[in-house]
């Protein structure tokens, strides 16, 4: 398990390595296209393809019950009844979806959830917004 | 074993590893910056070292010690490696790879840490 989980993380960073070095390049898709549950808000996506398998990113914004795993906050809970009603708050929470993709957009397989995966959507907006090229050709003048 | 410091000192490293992307993604050799942040990502492992064990403590303190080769305080090999960056000796290339794998493995420990955190709430 342990193994695998580093294997995925192995193979994000070489995502993010390949598209720092241009030999990825990932375009922007219509959020239209990602299948999502109704209040979902689906933002940042992009595709680019590897070795014939096609790669998607986006950022998925979605409601879910409170639930704070700081263990401070678990005994203030306790000790608070005004913070235990927060247990049965909506909250939004956010997170970054790296999926296979068939040809027609429909989601074959994503790859487990892990912080990595902030950078290399990260990574991506900085090359497509062609920030990189701006700094440069501005410390060049 | 487990202490209610550690989501906070795990959330810290995933932030630090998450600056050191950006310092990859515009790499030009080591900086002061980016020294900072590995001394900031030490001092956060160390804490983490003491609280916890099994594979998370192990793989912590093999991740202080390559921060360590490049931080100059260790032995006299670390001090020639030290010496190497400062005098740009190793190539901005190979600089890169070094830095690269700090990233990663301190995402491996960021993971396996929120797998014992996961567990402990079952326990």
């Amino acid at each position: 398990m342990e193994e695998k989980r580093d294997k995925n993380i192995e193979a994000i960073a070489k995502i993010i390595e390949l598209t720092r070095a241009n030999s990825l390049k990932w375009h922007s898709v219509n959020n239209l296209d990602v299948q999502k549950k109704s209040n979902d808000i689906i933002s940042y996506v992009f595709s680019t393809s590897y070795k014939k398998k096609i790669l998607r990113i986006f950022k998925r914004q979605y409601q879910g019950r409170y639930q704070d795993i700081n263990t401070l906050a678990i005994f203030a809970r306790i000790a608070s009844p005004i913070s235990a009603s927060k247990k049965s708050e909506l909250r939004w929470y956010e997170e970054v979806i790296l999926e296979l993709v068939d040809g027609k957009g429909t989601s074959l397989w994503a790859f487990p959830k892990e912080d990595i995966l902030n950078d290399l959507l990260k990574t991506i907006k900085y090359k497509v917004s062609g920030a990189d090229d701006l700094i440069n050709s501005l410390l060049e003048e | 074993m487990f202490t209610a410091r550690i989501p906070e000192i795990n959330q810290k490293l995933s932030e630090i590893a998450s600056s050191i992307s950006e310092r990859l993604d515009m790499f030009d050799g080591f900086t002061m910056g980016i020294y900072k942040l590995l001394g900031e990502s030490e001092i956060n492992l160390k804490s983490l070292s003491k609280k916890s064990s099994g594979s998370l403590k192990k793989e912590t303190n093999l991740l202080i010690s390559d921060i360590k080769k490049i931080g100059n305080r260790r032995s006299f090999f670390d001090k020639v490696t030290f010496d190497a960056f400062r005098k740009n000796i190793i190539d901005k290339e190979s600089q890169r790879k070094i830095l690269q794998n700090i990233y990663v493995s301190l995402y491996k420990v960021v993971s396996e840490c929120d797998e014992t955190i996961k567990d402990s709430r079952w326990e």
